[in-house]
């Protein structure tokens, strides 16, 4: 049985998310998830970047069977948020998480091109929240995508909702750019295997905004032959991560 | 207890993700699900033409008029608009009003919504307005129409979506006669959505019928998954749309 992996789900005691690591686990227990990805909580996500890099480092090193640390900054402080992110990598953090709406920049604002920059030269995958107007769209991921040929991109939760028009499309334009099924139903899934293939779709679960319950519910109503499960529910992440299954 | 989706389209050709789903298998989705009853409203008559569209949902709910009640749309910009609800609600009997402010290009707060506003008032049906997503369908802009027309009971159909669910729960504590149809409301959202409004206000929906068929199952595990006590599920499962419709029916027989 291969393993089941979360490409991006949060962790923190925050204004609106209260997610404790002992919920996390005990919740990804439950539903038969071996790994996550772990990014901060909302307002550490748009300030206090270093106190949320932190607890989620904490976290993965508490737990390095579980969780990968990804680490995020507000781009607005320029030179050093680039020297947090540099900071977090260099402690453990396995990819970059951005959020242009909770943030505040146009996803693909020249403001970003240095983060771009050091995810290309260490090697880390960046997650992008998408699906928010008109800051966060598909189209932005594949500007960027293709001026970052280097970089692996990941359009969180494909646009949804009222993205999901552009986000196979968008993504069909660069290679690097993955999909993540947060928040789709199993058509959306589907429609994205067929559309970039199914080594470019990541199965994740946005927890705790959503849930595990609607998500796996949502996953294992999804049709999809044993190599596909396989690949979407991990493979693919582990891959894309450098890690060995 | 009966199970009302109070959101669902009848499948069409426009941005319509499913196809070939006449009403008996619509029928036998809602079967397979445990739903008793929908509300259904068209898909192509937001895109196009919306008159020969009600004519065509009409007929599609013809097949179990007990169970599928259909929803009329108009183009609040067609000049006919208010004749057109006037044709749905008295000479083919639908029980209320679909809008979809950004697929049919207009804002709740433009004047050319104050005639609609008082008709449906005056014929006492229900509206349900696609919400969550700017510029047109933010929910505080269809909290203004609700504020403009206190008689008239509105429904947000996806309560805020995910980027504005905490703008749909302003606007329901803001506006008495302001529903809310959690299907695009993330579940974390719903949480505080329940502890903080009557649950009355709550009606349950998907969306079947503009997409996958999971729909529906995807949106009863979400509403069951708040572990409600059972008489507040049954109210968010199909009593509170049950009351919206029944209340109407009473003051349409009143009229005649």
């Amino acid at each position: 049985m291969s393993l089941v992996a979360d490409c991006h789900c949060h962790v923190g005691i925050g204004h609106d998310y209260q997610q404790t690591v002992d919920q996390q686990i005990s919740e990804m227990d439950a539903f038969g998830i071996d790994r996550a990805v772990i990014c901060p909580v909302d307002r550490y996500i748009a300030v206090e970047n270093r106190e949320g890099n932190d607890f989620v480092l904490a976290a993965a090193h508490a737990h390095p069977d579980r969780f990968y640390a990804f680490a995020t900054a507000n781009p607005w402080y320029g030179v050093k948020g680039l020297a947090e992110l540099r900071r977090a990598l260099s402690e453990g953090a396995r990819g970059i998480k951005l959020h242009p709406s909770l943030q505040g920049f146009l996803l693909c604002d020249d403001l970003v091109y240095p983060f771009l920059e050091l995810a290309g030269e260490q090697k880390v995958p960046v997650y992008f929240h998408t699906g928010t107007p008109a800051f966060a769209q598909p189209m932005h991921v594949a500007e960027l995508a293709l001026r970052f040929p280097q970089v692996n991109l990941i359009m969180g939760h494909m646009g949804s909702t009222d993205f999901w028009i552009d986000a196979v499309p968008a993504a069909q334009l660069a290679p690097n750019i993955y999909l993540d099924t947060s928040w789709s139903l199993p058509d959306k899934v589907r429609r994205a295997i067929q559309g970039v293939g199914v080594e470019r779709v990541l199965f994740s679960t946005d927890s705790p905004l959503s849930s595990y319950a609607v998500e796996m519910g949502c996953r294992n109503a999804t049709p999809l032959s044993d190599t596909e499960r396989s690949l979407v529910m991990g493979g693919n992440l582990l891959r894309l991560l450098g890690e060995a299954e | 207890m009966i199970i009302i989706d109070s959101h669902t389209h009848m499948p069409g050709q426009a941005l319509s993700l499913i196809s070939g789903y006449d009403a008996t298998q619509f029928l036998s989705m809602l079967d397979r699900n445990g739903v008793g009853k929908a509300w259904v409203f068209t898909l192509d008559g937001l895109y196009f033409d919306p008159a020969p569209h009600n004519d065509i949902l009409k007929d599609y709910c013809a097949a179990d008029p007990n169970r599928l009640i259909p929803f009329c749309t108009v183009h609040p910009r067609y000049p006919n608009a208010v004749d057109e609800l006037r044709r749905c609600v008295l000479k083919l009997g639908m029980r209320g009003v679909k809008l979809h402010p950004w697929a049919q290009a207009f804002s709740p707060l433009e004047p050319i919504m104050d005639g609609l506003g008082e008709e449906m008032e005056s014929l006492g049906v229900p509206v349900m307005f696609h919400d969550g997503t700017p510029p047109y369908s933010s929910p505080l802009q269809i909290a203004y129409f609700a504020i403009r027309h206190p008689r008239l009971k509105i429904i947000l159909g996806h309560g805020g979506l995910h980027d504005l669910w905490k703008e749909a729960l302003f606007a329901a504590e803001r506006c008495p006669n302001l529903y809310l149809v959690p299907s695009g409301t993330p579940p974390y959202g719903l949480k505080q959505i329940i502890s903080r409004l009557p649950v009355e206000r709550i009606l349950f929906g998907t969306d079947a019928g503009f997409g996958d068929p999971y729909w529906q199952p995807f949106q009863l595990s979400k509403i069951h998954s708040l572990g409600l006590p059972l008489g507040d599920e049954a109210l968010i499962l199909g009593g509170n749309a049950e009351r919206i419709l029944a209340g109407q029916q009473k003051e349409v027989k009143g009229k005649n």
